[in-house]
């Protein structure tokens, strides 16, 4: 069982992301709105993996993926975007993420890939 | 000149006026008549008197000196009142044998006559070169010398008794018999000769401090002989209380006379100096030709007129102002600034201002002369100024344009990514959810359709994510030019190498300049160069970005072939860039983008 954490501000794709998820298997224990939030939850709820949107209002992901780095055992961080990979460049191999996933290709599957190649 | 704007009120501005009234031309003709009978009848009563040769001789040349050299001054400026004066001064020198000649009831108008020659001669040196006095101060000095000398010569005069000096004749005005008061009277004399002397001293020492290069040089022929003067007269004054020998007397007094004859010669190279300055402008025109270039026209106006500070402006009727020749705004000077306006127009239109030393005021035709003979490259020189002017405001709106334009791709990419492909994601979601809903033991036609749906959302996103590159690439805003430019060459059907010789980020227009270089230049080698391989190569110099695209397909690439290319090289000149290209029919193609990222021309905040 693998319990994730879904940190973004769209509500529509919190919906449609655990709806996904959870049909594939995963357990989605939490959901977050911003980076703020989204730290005090991963820090209170230790999930396996945190889903996390780049784009976040009050802060970037990759700064809320380095934090969560900071404190304990990190969980495995995927980010993902609206936008593709292209748009970010090197800025995601150095972000220390599990890796990325573009929103349009979210999916179980995907996440277990990302997770074995690690 | 009223109702221009920035015009001056007279007192700095000479126009050139020619008092030709009629009597002033008869009595200068009477004088030059006259003053030679006068001066033969004043050198012939020193003879009578029994006077030395030498004597005589030095009493000739400094009248002749001033009533020659007046009489000229009259003659070339009559405006001046300088000539008038100095033939006066001529005329009541030549009284001076009277004080001590063969009539001695006549002293006493020798005296006064030698007195109002010096007052007149201070007078000459303090209103040099204009003719009269500008301060209140110098009016003052003069008026209270001039009462104090008369009075105490007058009372010297009264105690002098020429039996007691071994002379033999008498002072008919002898009213001072007491030889202590008459001591004291003589006295009194000398020390008011020597105050007025100290103040002309300090008169001359507070205009040499005070005035320009060249104003010291307009200066200089008089100031010089006047302080010798002035010094060899204190000299004889306090030599005369002591008994001194003959011939130190003798030498104290042709030194003064000689001073005295240097005044005139003073003035005389200042009309020189005049004369040589507009044979200069006559060279000055031939030598500059019609067209000169902006800096030659202000350095050979200011050479000719010797003064270095001298500055021209040009009237641009689009600013309603004065501006200098590179188009910059020019305030004109106040009355307190010490520096003097001459006008130029045409046709009652104004064209430009010279600003220069008011000293070259003096001589009213000189500048109006130059400015004559120049009117013709003036008028050049100020469309030239406003030229420029125009082009500053051009270039700044273009920069404002293409700003715009930036910031108005941004806000569509924007919009694009917040509204289409946000929703373009949800769909594809939605359908992977209904498919994994569906399971493996759906309805295969419906997975089919699925599918089919999924392909159409991923290709309608990808469509609409290129569109958005092509608008604005996010990755330039993300990750600067370095990245933007590799994931330009992974998109290139054409192999392409990417040599960056720096990971400096610059200013956003800068950035989208560059990447859109490379971005249209990579598209024409795909589309035309039939290549293998491609480089780019971008560096930074001097504050100078410089981005090089190579390829080695057929070459033959003109700029006015196809609009990109054109398009690039304006982009570029907006922000002070060139571009070249280096294309010879069959041997490659190369273009080089040069992007100055100094502080820039036109940059809108």
């Amino acid at each position: 069982m693998t319990t994730i954490l879904i940190v973004d501000d769209h509500a529509g794709f919190r919906v449609q992301a655990r709806a996904l998820l959870e049909a594939d298997g995963f357990v989605v224990i939490g959901e977050a709105v911003d980076g703020a939030t989204g730290l005090t939850a991963a820090r209170a709820l230790k999930p396996d993996l945190v889903l996390l949107d780049i784009g976040l209002p009050d802060v970037e992901g990759f700064d809320v993926a380095r934090a969560l780095a900071v404190d304990g055992p990190p969980p495995f961080v995927v980010l993902t975007s609206s936008r593709e990979a292209s748009a970010f460049g090197p800025r995601l191999t150095t972000s220390g993420a599990l890796g990325f996933i573009p929103k349009d290709e979210l999916s179980g599957a995907a996440i277990r890939a990302l997770a074995q190649a690690s | 000149m009223a109702g221009w704007p920035g015009a001056l009120p007279d007192r700095h501005r000479r126009v050139a006026t020619t008092v030709t009234s009629t009597t002033d031309r008869r009595l200068r003709q009477l004088t030059i008549v006259a003053a030679p009978l006068l001066l033969l009848a004043s050198l012939a009563y020193l003879a009578v008197s029994g006077a030395s040769p030498l004597r005589l001789a030095i009493n000739g040349i400094v009248c002749a000196a001033f009533l020659a050299t007046g009489l000229l001054a009259w003659a070339r400026r009559p405006a001046n009142r300088t000539g008038r004066v100095m033939v006066a001064t001529g005329l009541f020198l030549l009284l001076d044998p009277l004080q001590d000649g063969a009539v001695p009831a006549l002293a006493p108008i020798g005296l006064v006559a030698t007195t109002v020659s010096d007052i007149l001669l201070a007078y000459l040196i303090l209103a040099f070169p204009w003719g009269t006095l500008r301060s209140n101060v110098h009016r003052g000095f003069l008026a209270v010398s001039a009462v104090a000398l008369l009075s105490a010569n007058l009372a010297a005069l009264a105690g002098f008794d020429p039996r007691s000096f071994g002379r033999d004749y008498d002072n008919p005005f002898l009213l001072i018999r007491d030889p202590g008061l008459a001591e004291a009277a003589m006295t009194l004399s000398r020390l008011t000769s020597i105050f007025v002397l100290v103040g002309l001293l300090a008169i001359f020492a507070m205009r040499w401090a005070r005035a320009s290069g060249p104003a010291r040089r307009t200066y200089s022929p008089v100031l010089i002989p006047a302080t010798v003067l002035v010094i060899a007269i204190m000299v004889s004054t306090i030599l005369s209380a002591f008994p001194v020998p003959d011939d130190l007397s003798l030498v104290a007094g042709v030194t003064q006379a000689l001073a005295r004859a240097f005044i005139p010669v003073g003035f005389l190279v200042g009309l020189l100096r005049t004369r040589m300055a507009r044979s200069a402008i006559a060279d000055l025109v031939v030598e500059l030709g019609e067209t000169p270039a902006p800096a030659r026209l202000r350095d050979a106006l200011a050479n000719a007129l010797g003064d270095p500070s001298l500055t021209v402006a040009y009237w641009s009727p689009a600013v309603d102002a004065y501006i200098a020749a590179d188009g910059a705004p020019t305030a004109l000077p106040t009355e307190e600034s010490g520096r003097a306006v001459t006008f130029l127009e045409r046709d009652g239109q104004p064209i430009a201002a010279i600003l220069h030393d008011p000293v070259l005021l003096e001589d009213p035709g000189l500048v109006a002369s130059v400015a004559s003979a120049m009117r013709l490259s003036v008028e050049n020189e100020r469309l030239q100024a406003e030229v420029e002017a125009q082009l500053g405001e051009v270039r700044e709106s273009r920069a404002r344009i293409v700003a715009a334009g930036d910031a108005e791709r941004k806000r569509v990419e924007r919009d694009l990514h917040d509204g289409a492909q946000q929703r373009l994601v949800s769909l594809t979601l939605a359908l992977r959810l209904a498919k994994l809903k569906l399971g493996d033991d759906g309805d295969p036609e419906v997975r089919l359709s699925l599918d089919q749906a999924s392909d159409e959302a991923r290709s309608a996103l990808a469509e609409l994510r290129e569109l958005a590159r092509g608008i604005h690439p996010q990755i330039l805003t993300e990750a600067g030019l370095g990245s933007a430019i590799e994931s330009l060459a992974d998109r290139s059907s054409v192999d392409v190498a990417v040599d960056l010789a720096t990971d400096e980020r610059f200013s956003p227009a800068v950035e989208a300049a560059a990447y859109f270089v490379v971005s249209e230049a990579l598209a024409n080698v795909a589309k035309y160069a039939d290549a293998s391989r491609a480089l780019v190569r971008i560096d930074w110099q001097n504050d100078e970005l410089t981005i090089e695209i190579s390829d080695d397909g057929v070459g033959g690439a003109e700029p006015g072939a196809g609009g990109g290319l054109r398009g690039l090289a304006d982009r570029l000149s907006v922000i002070d860039g060139r571009l070249e290209i280096i294309s010879p029919t069959g041997g490659g193609t190369r273009l080089l983008a040069h992007i100055p990222t100094g502080t820039p021309a036109a940059m809108p905040g």
